[in-house]
């Protein structure tokens, strides 16, 4: 009786560990696998829009480098906060990521107080990928060649200078950019910066924070004039234009940046396949060129550079939140 | 004028190779099919094909995508004229007479009317487009805050004008759909209105379940409550060409359409819109048979078509000779644009006349192609109606709720559908009409915006509304119209037109 009850006793336990080897085995061999169906990479602005087109290059990256197919789904809806809510929910399998842009993942914590999701305790990081910069935009007709030469003029109005903005990177950059220099502006809300520029261009407001792509196209077009751009290095795109550091406003850098992020606990070998296609596609010469066209820069990147990346962009939303008089909602 | 077709020649030397000719082809047959589709946009489809233009020409690509835009115009007549259905915001004008002249066995000409007025529409504002663009657009560049909320305020009296029935049941369907723009956050302020917590409803509540459930699914609804023999459908398969009388009622109405439609179309944000309304309105006032509106009168097919068709063409003239982009699918091209590493603006003409001037041409085959594809389709759209209730109503209820889904990927659109449906629903009991609700909740939200944005730039003084030559002249004109609803000469003839 006892033979038979310890070889039943020892059949069940190899039954147990070979089913846990198998199990281990199984998550190992679905690692390696991955991916064996689509993927789908959420993100949280409306198709077609500029983070939308940005996004999708991506994607098709993402699908050529790995083999694989990707998908974009579009989750529009609160400055972004929907899709990263829908991915911080989503089963840790690596087959939902997000494509999250830093105004979102750091400016939503400190924009929103009722947020369900956060950024660091709900989310892993892959990498980032992208980076662009914001360029302070004035009439083609003013006066004022240099940002010296503008915030002087800005502080002849006495506390009639008025600047638009189409989001809140703008909002930012713009506040950032008053305080600093030291003057008094009046902020004009726009849906969105192309609305703004050419409220600057007519002359109704002095000054924007605009993205580099609306800014350049209607530069070329003669009807502003680009004094400087908000990120730590030149763009690419506009060599000549020198930062706000450059001009001796270190203060205002305002560096929206993009990055792949995935729901917590998804397994490391998934990030870390994800990483290197990642790192693949915003290396390629092909994808610099396609950026710099719109004034974006490429940024590969790590996961640990991300994450601290993040938490200092959390800090610095914070600040700006506090600066910019923004009643978080 | 001879520079003119030299230009046009230069174009149509672009756009004739079979390469962009198939891509013309392609561009219209898609949006057409997206017309159709209740709920899917040219936005959408323009943004996930962006991708594939990456590989094409920049004349191709941009030739295929406007394509899209201005075949999904024409398709989305197609079924607002057959079940009430607007495909695109800019055809629920023309569910308003075309359904019910559809009702009347009329579908099929209704459908040709649609379809040659757009054409000649589209012709003209295609060669406006090659005359006078540089000229248009620096009328439309003096169109700033102050001009837009003049003429928002012009849109919303205008649409007190453009209901039957009582003026106090329209003012109050006016301020309802007010009340419901208001739903979202605050441009200004950052600040959210009416969002009960819901994420979703912080950018406001979104316009395709808003439409899609007013008019189509209320329409269905209100149909069902009816014994099968009484329900009023456009089961009735008239002739599918319109008759001498309806063709020449409909021919000075296209014309006036054009004219409105061009103007309109080529003011930034709101335009597009806001033209085929004013067109509608136009008609109606100055019709000989005020009481024919919404009960089938052919102007009110043909006008509101051929304004919608000539505003998309103008459309192009602040993204080709300005680089504004004037609704969210310019915008869009401005991207595919900057893709191909061109930029839009006053230099293109100059720059890259090639490119220009083969868009222009490329528009105008597209037209002609449209009407090639779309004549033969009537007949076949129209025996859609020989469907069995039972058949039809589940299959448009499916794809109303797929077509609402996929414009944000979200249930609470689903939801929103049929809140929307049952308010429909509570509406047609009521008597109450649906078009002025929807101007007023299209119009309310650019109006607060720029009524708060000139108040801003003008540190508070309210006399920039007067100051400013255009807008004065539109307040003046408000102000016009006012006093034809409140005067009682015209109140006493208003009642019995109506």
């Amino acid at each position: 009786m006892s033979g038979i009850r310890g070889f039943r006793l020892r059949a069940a336990t190899a039954v147990t560990v070979a089913c846990g080897c198998m199990a281990a085995l199984s998550t190992e061999a679905s690692a390696q696998q991955y991916p064996d169906r689509p993927v789908k990479v959420v993100v949280g602005f409306p198709a077609g829009s500029g983070a939308d087109i940005l996004c999708r290059y991506f994607v098709e990256g993402l699908a050529k480098v790995s083999g694989a197919t990707f998908v974009v789904e579009n989750k529009p809806g609160a400055t972004g906060n929907i899709g990263s809510e829908t991915v911080a929910r989503a089963k840790p399998d690596g087959y939902t990521l997000l494509m999250g842009a830093s105004s979102n993942m750091a400016g939503g914590p400190n924009l929103y107080k009722n947020l369900t999701w956060h950024p660091q305790k709900d989310f892993e990081v892959v990498s980032t990928f992208a980076q662009l910069g914001f360029v302070l935009t004035v009439a083609a007709n003013s006066p004022a060649k240099t940002v010296a030469e503008f915030t002087t003029l800005m502080k002849a109005k006495a506390g009639k200078s008025t600047f638009g903005f189409g989001n809140t990177s703008g909002l930012a950059a713009s506040s950032l950019y008053a305080h600093e220099a030291g003057f008094q502006a009046t902020s004009v809300a726009y849906k969105s910066n192309p609305q703004a520029v050419s409220d600057v261009a007519e002359g109704q407001i002095d000054y924007v924070f605009s993205d580099a792509l609306f800014s350049m196209s209607q530069e070329k077009a003669g009807k502003v004039r680009l004094l400087a751009v908000t990120t730590p290095q030149r763009l690419s795109s506009l060599p000549d234009l020198p930062t706000m550091a450059q001009v001796g406003l270190p203060a205002v850098e305002v560096a929206p940046w993009w990055a792949v992020f995935a729901p917590l606990k998804t397994p490391q070998e998934i990030l870390g396949k994800l990483d290197g296609w990642l790192n693949t596609v915003a290396r390629q010469p092909e994808a610099r060129e396609f950026l710099v066209k719109q004034g974006i820069e490429p940024l590969p990147g790590t996961p640990a550079k991300t994450r601290e990346m993040l938490a200092a962009s959390l800090k610095d939303w914070a600040r700006i939140v506090d600066l910019a008089k923004i009643t978080p909602q | 004028m001879d520079e003119i077709f030299q230009n046009l020649a230069t174009g149509f030397g672009g756009a004739f190779t079979p390469v962009n000719l198939g891509l013309c082809l392609i561009g219209c047959l898609l949006g057409t099919l997206i017309g159709v589709l209740p709920g899917i946009g040219p936005i959408a489809t323009i943004a996930m094909l962006l991708p594939i233009t990456y590989g094409l020409s920049p004349l191709g690509a941009l030739i295929m995508l406007a394509g899209i835009y201005y075949g999904a115009q024409y398709g989305g007549s197609t079924t607002a004229v057959l079940v009430n259905l607007p495909g695109e915001s800019s055809s629920v004008v023309t569910c308003l007479d075309g359904y019910q002249m559809a009702k009347k066995g009329r579908a099929g000409s209704a459908l040709t009317i649609a379809a040659l007025g757009s054409l000649f529409a589209g012709c003209v504002g295609t060669l406006l487009l090659a005359a006078f663009a540089p000229i248009l657009a620096k009328f439309a560049e003096q169109f700033r805050s102050p001009e837009y909320f003049a003429l928002m305020l012009f849109g919303l009296i205008a649409a007190v004008v453009l209901a039957s029935g009582s003026v106090v049941k329209a003012i109050a369907m006016v301020v309802l759909g007010l009340l419901f723009g208001l739903v979202g956050t605050d441009v200004s302020s950052g600040v959210t209105r009416y969002g009960f917590g819901v994420p979703e409803l912080y950018d406001g509540i979104d316009f395709v379940p808003v439409a899609v459930g007013l008019f189509g699914l209320a329409e269905i609804m209100s149909n069902l409550d009816k014994r099968e023999e009484n329900r009023d459908l456009a089961s009735k398969v008239g002739s599918l060409w319109p008759t001498r009388e309806e063709t020449r009622r409909a021919i000075p109405a296209v014309l006036r359409g054009t004219v409105v439609g061009s103007l309109l179309g080529i003011l930034p944000g709101g335009g597009a819109v806001l033209s085929s309304f004013a067109a509608y309105t136009l008609e109606k006032k100055i019709s000989k048979h005020p009481e024919e509106f919404g009960k089938g009168a052919v102007e009110g097919v043909a006008a509101p078509e051929a304004a919608n068709n000539a505003g998309a063409q103008t459309s192009f003239i602040p993204l080709l000779t300005l680089g504004i982009p004037s609704t969210p699918v310019m915008a869009i091209m401005v991207g595919a644009m900057m893709i191909q590493g061109i930029a839009p603006g006053t230099a293109l003409i100059k720059e890259r006349p090639d490119l220009f001037w083969g868009i222009v041409a490329s528009m105008w085959i597209g037209n002609v192609m449209l009407v090639i594809i779309n004549l033969p389709l009537i007949g076949l759209w129209v025996k859609l109606l020989h469907v069995p209730y039972r058949i039809l109503f589940p299959i448009i209820l499916v794809l109303c709720c797929v077509g609402t889904y996929s414009t944000g990927n979200a249930t609470t659109l689903v939801v929103m559908l049929a809140i929307f449906s049952v308010l429909g629903y509570v509406f047609v009991k009521l008597g109450c009409e649906t078009a002025p609700f929807l101007l007023g909740f299209v119009l309310g939200p650019l109006m607060e915006e720029n009524l708060r944005r000139s108040m801003v730039i003008s540190f508070g003084d309210p006399l920039i509304f007067v100051q400013r030559p255009i807008s004065a002249t539109i307040l003046a004109m408000t102000f016009g119209l006012v006093l034809l609803i409140v005067l009682p000469q015209f109140r006493k003839t208003r009642e019995v037109a109506f």
